[in-house]
């Protein structure tokens, strides 16, 4: 079965964060490269993984990670604010 | 541009690695390359020493032979699925190629000499580290 591909905020929300991929992937387990890998969207992570990236971002999985591709986080904020 | 020559580069170490194996084992075992034994030794050396070199710059120096042969605890889960993928590629080919001399042997009534059962075992090994090289 063709897998299909999930989109994320990784790198953004890692950016905004000051983190480095080594960081990140230290506080959920796996090696840097990995990352590199899921910020390229090259690599679909399991669920367990998707919740561990989440929790570091302390936001819900469904904001972090999408089936469609996903708008620019200030688009986003600015309809929630209005 | 570096990437796709370093690609190429790697792709070509892998064909020589393959090839040299071959020639070293079909050359020891058929005898045939060479007239004298000192020419066969010398065939030989050349193909060993050409082994050597792909061997140490196409799986050790890119860190491909190191990857394929980690525990399972050490890998991550992106890194135990590309392990899982090179690993049943490897057992599909192996398998084929076991099977195929087997045949070879049983046919020609024939025993395997050491050449050729130790360049099985290096076969084995590198196996999982060519389909990760070719795919990079």
């Amino acid at each position: 079965m063709e897998a299909r591909k999930i989109y994320n905020r990784i790198a953004v929300l890692r950016q905004e964060r000051g983190m480095s991929r080594k960081d990140l992937a230290d506080k959920i387990g796996v090696n840097f490269q990995t990352v590199g890998y899921l910020e390229r969207e090259e690599y679909n992570p399991s669920l367990d993984l998707a919740f561990r990236i989440a929790d570091v971002f302390n936001l819900p999985v469904d904001f972090v990670f999408s089936t469609k591709p996903l708008r620019p986080m200030s688009e986003e904020m600015m309809e929630r604010g209005n | 541009m570096s990437l796709f020559n370093s690609s190429i580069r790697l792709k070509t170490g892998i064909v020589l690695n393959l090839l040299s194996l071959a020639f070293l084992v079909l050359s020891w075992s058929t005898n045939s390359y060479t007239k004298t034994k000192l020419g066969l030794i010398i065939t030989c050396l050349f193909a060993l020493l050409v082994l050597l070199y792909t061997y140490y710059y196409s799986f050790w120096q890119t860190g491909l032979w190191k990857f394929t042969h980690k525990i399972v605890p050490k890998l991550d889960e992106r890194e135990y699925a590309v392990n899982n993928r090179a690993l049943r590629f490897a057992y599909s080919v192996f398998t084929i190629v076991v099977l195929a001399l087997l045949m070879y042997y049983a046919l020609t009534k024939t025993l395997p000499h050491m050449v050729p059962v130790a360049g099985l075992i290096y076969f084995a090994h590198i196996l999982p580290a060519v389909y990760l090289g070719w795919k990079r």
